[in-house]
């Protein structure tokens, strides 16, 4: 051994060594990697070394695994530690028989391994270095991705996968053909998929397999569609591990296309995974949208739309200033709407696309936005208006400088329209229009706004920003338009007393109409004051006190819940309702006394409508006559007559 | 409260007293030398004689029998230099009564002190009182003035002597200003009715302890005064007993009335007014309904026109009623809205059938009354939306009263806008847009007020049976105008079958049933006195849809039948606005004749079904 190897493993071994795991430095990744490469190369320090990993031998129960994970944390925790401790693990099960090699292997996913993905790590290594007998390991390889479940941290299962058909093609195609004769699912799918896509590498480059070639053609044509499935989907696989020509591309998804049913959907998948990187191709990119277009359409299944909008995404995000290209992909979008409103991932890629658009392509974004809005208004609107839905896209808004782009829709006759700028409004709002907006309008499109504006109740501060930015176009309108706008000015003002009418008098004097609406709202504000504790309200109500203690109790129980749903502390620490005391407080952990801390209090208050309260009923009743006056100006606008809502 | 109507209600209590008071067979009697005793306290005075023995707490004090009748009680001052002797008599002054009814020879033996008794020798002034709880006449008070001339000026050497008089005015203006206070009652309500006093004092109207404690006690306290038998001094108490209540109203820390206990106070007026007419109704005596009648008409209702005439401003004010905070306001606000609609209600009804009765210049202040009640009225709905907001199914009575008041006004194009309001309102309560769902069958606030902050309906029933919307179903059938059918029959349709013409059936959470009642036969004979809802109920179905006359048809049928069936015992000797505000009272349905009657003309007795007795009770 080189003197240079030899305090690589003299650094290693000290790292083993230690039984302290506090404040101790890591060998670098280069050690362990020259390690590592030392040891898979027969090196004769591994035996040194596996007694430090295994101080009590080699132990044929979970216990072979806790030392693996013993080892990996001295190692550092990083992508070589794994590779080394996966090495060690292998030399391990080299010391033992094969009944004791399968002993520790069926520990693996059962109840008392407590760290699964930690032993998952170090399995390719297991893997790659051992041969199993295909018996054992596909019903061993189905059990452990039964025990994975829906946790996305399954990378190293599937590599070990992949190793198997590499690795060992002759176990890994036993294991294929007996699979295959399994009733299949989805996982099971996958599974054959991976498996077949690498031996079809192998098959192809090292070591030709005619059984294989005839297994492979076999489940293209086979009767079955879960085996032509299997068949389908491991080009993704070889396309991962090989870029597939193009013939090899168009070839699939021609196969693909004959499919008539649910096999038809593999499609999307095989475009999702393979053909951004393929994109550049302009043979496949037409092939590709075109069969997007020729298939994506709005009775798709959740999942395939979701297909769709990621690759569109990915495609996307390769041409954002391609404006030809994007204006090809967004009919693509529009043709799977309506994507529900709880389908949270799909439209997180939507998102993230918007958020790109907005900063590389603003253009492009107010497009592709409003395109969605005519397609599928009410999941739009939804997204903008859940809680924490979105944010991404209205932090990234909020920052941008145009923020009343969508202030034309506002005077829209299409109703949907309406309803999202008020949506937007909410969350974004502006101060003004942009100029010679307002200017443009006619007197019907401003009351089909001021009309529409009573259906939304819109944030206290929002309320007011949007009504004083009509004031301006208020010296040009017809008197009938001033009396309907004086009128929400007014219930406005006596509806949020703080946030509006207390604005609102800022302004008193510059205009005749608002000096008119403050004077009036201040005399209704007075007179209502005067009868507060009169004796025509002073009585106690029957049931009254209880019940608000109970509605009360009720909003605090919610409010408690949501704040330890919605916090991301609670992610981190646990919750204490502190007992006696109460201003100070100071954690004690085994005994230790942490920093005595102060209490904090935090409170948050927003004006409620006092009008909705007062006259629940009236307020419907308003919104109702609202309605029919806006459908008037609708047809007015249009020609269109839209039905009476019941 | 007005002090001339006070005074007159303190006179005319003293009037009806006795000379003493004292247990008897055909009750208890009270005297007014327990007045002149509790006055002579009230001054500080010391009791050198009196005319009665003391007894225990709730008992009757017993008279003396002794031989010197003429000095009926005297007291002496602290520092023992004053006498003051009193004779005392039931009796007018007059002439006639000056020998017969010994007013000469009593006030004789009452000059004639001996001031040479232990007690009386400090004394320097002796003043004799003659106090008698009747008029005088001309010839009475000189013959009074012609023995003062007569008395010497002194006894003996030391004692200068004067007389006094007090007659009815001055033994009233004297407990006017000195007695308003429990002691004014006879002694055997004097411990239950102090501890009323500190009641009132303490507790706000409307607080579970005014409901659980002070009404109760108030409600037995009227049951004692108003046992049998009935004479009109016991009537007379109870506005006496009210007159004291109110002066001692819960007040704010600086000594204002609390305005809670201005509602309180008519709420109190109310239950004595009730159990006022529920004696005086079967009363043979004329002095026992004149008093119950003059407690209604001066007390009661001259205490609401003071209320409403101080408060109409800010009950026209708009949204007055909201009070303070969010949760829950739409409930709170119409418990307030229907609480003054029932006061305004019944004062219009009251004052309606005030001027049916009489003929003479009232009638002029009844021309002038009504109308002005009927504008607080429109005033309070148009300023308050709550009053457009029926919470619980009892709300049928107000809603009756409000009918009835701008009904008598003519003002039938008001009832089918206000009608119109109240159905579009349901509707869209119904269809759970705005504000609560339902209309409550289980008439409690309580219940109402937790569905409301939780969510959760109390019952299986809650909101699905309705006697307020067969009631104006009926009102509007019997208005003297087309469209009052038509709006019924809209009514019918949607709010009532939640059928939507030209589209699906309207989403109501709940199928409403309507429920006509048949009151017991004895309805009239307990209403006063408790809440009546037993009697049989009639869910009632009709068929007919939107704008033709099939609902009219069967409804008018349905109301024949069963007025044909079982027909209404009016309760005689009460005035019917009497009986609806014993229905607001107790929570107690109104029979349907109240409308019927005025509507539907009165059943004639070859018209009416023998029903057996048996089904009678039933």
């Amino acid at each position: 051994m080189e003197p240079e190897q030899t305090s690589l493993f003299k650094e290693v071994r000290e790292a083993l060594s230690k039984s302290e795991l506090h404040g101790m430095t890591h060998p670098s990744s280069e050690t362990l990697l020259s390690v590592a490469r030392a040891i898979a190369g027969g090196g004769t320090e591994v035996d040194e070394l596996l007694v430090l990993a295994f101080p009590e031998g080699v132990s044929v129960t979970i216990n072979f695994f806790d030392c693996l994970r013993f080892v990996e944390r001295r190692l550092g925790f990083s992508e070589a530690a794994h590779t080394l401790t996966g090495e060690l693990g292998a030399h391990a099960l080299e010391r033992l028989t094969e009944p004791e090699r399968l002993e520790v292997l069926r520990y693996l996913p059962g109840k008392e391994n407590k760290d699964l993905f930690g032993s998952l790590r170090v399995l390719p290594a297991l893997i790659e270095r051992i041969k199993f007998p295909a018996e054992f390991l596909l019903p061993w390889f189905l059990e452990v991705r039964t025990r994975i479940g829906n946790d996305l941290a399954q990378a190293d299962y599937w590599r070990s996968l992949k190793v198997w058909a590499l690795k060992h093609p002759s176990s890994a195609f036993d294991g294929l053909r007996l699979l295959s004769c399994q009733s299949l699912d989805d996982d099971k799918i996958s599974m054959g998929a991976c498996l077949l896509g690498h031996l079809r590498v192998v098959w192809a480059n090292e070591t030709p397999s005619p059984d294989g070639i005839s297994f492979e053609t076999e489940l293209a044509t086979h009767g079955d569609a879960q085996k032509r499935l299997i068949f389908y989907r491991s080009w993704i696989n070889t396309g991962w591990h090989r870029e597939l020509s193009s013939e090899e591309f168009i070839e699939c998804l021609s196969q693909i296309s004959q499919e008539t049913g649910e096999e038809r959907l593999e499609g999307f998948n095989f475009l999702r995974c393979l053909f951004p990187a393929k994109s550049k191709d302009t043979k496949i990119l037409e092939v590709g949208l075109e069969w997007l277009r020729s298939n994506a359409s709005p009775t798709l299944p959740d999942h395939s739309k979701h297909w769709v909008v990621s690759v569109v995404k990915s495609l996307a995000e390769q041409a954002l200033n391609d404006t030809a290209l994007l204006e090809r992909l967004w009919p693509l979008l529009v043709s799977v709407q309506p994507i529900q409103k709880e389908n949270g991932g799909t439209w997180q890629e939507l998102e993230y696309l918007l958020v790109e658009l907005l900063g590389k392509n603003p253009i492009q974004f107010q497009k592709l936005l409003f395109l969605l809005l005519d397609a599928n208004p009410e999941g739009l609107r939804h997204r903008f208006e859940a809680h924490q839905s979105f944010d991404y896209l209205l932090s990234q808004l909020a920052a941008h400088p145009e923020k009343s782009f969508y202030a034309g829709l506002f005077f829209s006759p299409l109703r949907y329209r309406r309803e999202f700028a008020f949506a937007l409004f909410d969350e974004l709002p502006f101060s003004e229009f942009p100029t010679g907006l307002l200017a443009a309008k006619t007197d019907d499109e401003i009351a089909l706004a001021l009309l529409e504006f009573q259906l939304h109740l819109l944030q206290p501060d929002h309320t007011f920003m949007f009504l004083q930015s009509f004031l301006g176009r208020m010296e040009n309108a017809s008197q009938q338009v001033v009396n309907l706008y004086k009128a929400e000015l007014l219930r406005g003002s006596k509806n949020l007393h703080r946030a509006v009418l207390d604005k609102l008098k800022a302004e008193a004097g510059k205009s005749e109409l608002v000096h008119s609406v403050v004077t009036e709202a201040e005399l209704y504000f007075n007179n209502v004051q005067k009868t507060h504790q009169t004796a025509i309200n002073a009585m106690q109500i029957p049931g009254l006190w209880r019940a608000w203690s109970m509605s009360a109790r009720r909003q605090s129980k919610e409010v408690a819940t949501k704040t330890e749903e919605l916090s991301i502390l609670r992610h981190f620490c646990n919750n204490s309702y502190l007992l006696y005391g109460g201003k100070q407080f100071r954690y004690v952990h085994d005994g230790e006394l942490r920093e005595l801390s102060e209490l904090k209090e935090f409170s948050t208050s927003m004006e409620l409508p006092r009008l909705e309260m007062i006259d629940p009923e009236g307020a419907a009743i308003r919104r109702h006559y609202a309605l029919k006056d806006i459908r008037r100006l609708e047809m007015a606008l249009t020609g269109v007559e839209v039905p009476d809502e019941p | 409260m007005n002090p001339e109507l006070q005074t007159n209600f303190l006179t005319n209590y003293i009037r009806s007293l006795s000379e003493e008071s004292r247990t008897e067979i055909r009750g208890d009697r009270y005297g007014f030398d327990r007045v002149i005793h509790e006055l002579a306290l009230a001054d500080d005075l010391i009791p050198v004689r009196l005319s009665f023995y003391r007894q225990g707490d709730d008992e009757i004090s017993s008279p003396k029998k002794e031989a010197e009748h003429g000095v009926d009680q005297s007291f002496i001052t602290r520092d023992g230099k004053q006498l003051f002797v009193f004779v005392l008599k039931d009796e007018v002054l007059s002439y006639r009564n000056w020998i017969e009814e010994k007013f000469e020879s009593d006030l004789r033996r009452a000059r004639d002190q001996d001031l040479t008794v232990p007690e009386l020798v400090r004394v320097e002034d002796v003043c004799v009182v003659l106090g008698y709880n009747k008029d005088e006449n001309e010839e009475g008070v000189e013959s009074f003035d012609k023995f003062v001339k007569a008395s010497p000026t002194k006894i003996g050497d030391k004692a200068t002597l004067r007389f006094e008089r007090w007659n009815l005015t001055t033994i009233t203006e004297k407990v006017r200003q000195k007695l308003l206070a429990p002691s004014l009652l006879p002694e055997n309500f004097f411990r239950r009715f102090t501890y009323l006093c500190w009641q009132v004092g303490d507790f706000a109207h409307g607080s579970p302890q005014w409901r659980e404690v002070l009404i109760p006690d108030w409600r037995e306290f009227l049951s004692s005064v108003l046992k049998s038998p009935v004479l009109e001094r016991n009537i007379r108490l109870i506005s006496v007993a009210l007159i004291v209540l109110r002066s001692h109203g819960k007040q704010r820390g600086d000594g204002t009335p609390e305005p809670s206990f201005e509602t309180g106070w008519l709420e109190l007026v109310e239950w004595a007014v009730l159990s006022v007419w529920d004696v005086a109704r079967k009363a043979d005596d004329k002095g026992v309904q004149q008093a119950a009648m003059e407690i209604w008409l001066n007390f009661y209702l001259v205490e609401l026109e003071n209320f409403y005439t101080k408060n109409i401003e800010f009950l026209a004010t708009e949204h007055s009623l909201e009070i303070g905070g969010v949760a829950l306001q739409e409930a709170a606000s119409a418990y307030l809205a229907y609480w003054h609609l029932g006061r305004l209600g019944v004062f219009a009804m009251a004052v309606n059938e005030f001027g049916i009765i009489k003929a003479d210049q009232s009638k002029a202040v009844v021309n002038e009354l009504q109308p002005r009640i009927i504008e607080w009225i429109i005033r309070l709905l148009n300023a308050n939306p709550s009053c457009q907001r029926p919470l619980l199914d009892i709300h049928h009575i107000e809603i009756f009263l409000v009918w009835r008041a701008l009904m008598t006004c003519g003002r039938v194009n008001d009832v089918l806008g206000w009608f119109q309001t109240l159905f579009e309102r349901l509707l869209f309560r119904r269809l759970g847009k705005g504000g609560c769902r339902v209309i409550d069958s289980g008439n409690s606030w309580e219940s109402l007020f937790e569905y409301l902050a939780t969510g959760e309906e109390p019952h299986s029933g809650f909101g699905k049976s309705s006697y307020l919307l067969l009631m104006i179903l009926e009102l509007l059938i019997g208005t003297p105008n087309q469209q009052g059918e038509e709006l019924a029959a809209v009514i019918h349709h949607q709010l009532i079958q939640g059928k939507n013409e030209g589209g699906p059936k309207l989403p109501f959470k709940e199928q409403l049933e309507l429920m006509g009642w048949v009151p017991p036969y004895d309805w009239g004979e307990r209403i006063l006195r408790e809440g009546v809802t037993d009697g049989i109920c009639m869910p009632a179905h009709f068929s007919g849809g939107e704008g033709d006359l099939a609902l009219p048809r069967t409804l008018k049928k349905f109301i024949d039948r069963s007025r044909q069936e079982y027909p209404f015992n009016w309760p005689l000797g009460a005035p019917p606005s009497a009986l609806v505000l014993a229905c607001i009272k107790h929570i107690s349905p109104l029979p349907s004749e109240f409308w019927r009657a005025g509507l539907f003309g009165q059943v004639l007795e070859k018209d009416q079904v023998k029903v057996q007795a048996g089904n009678a009770k039933a």
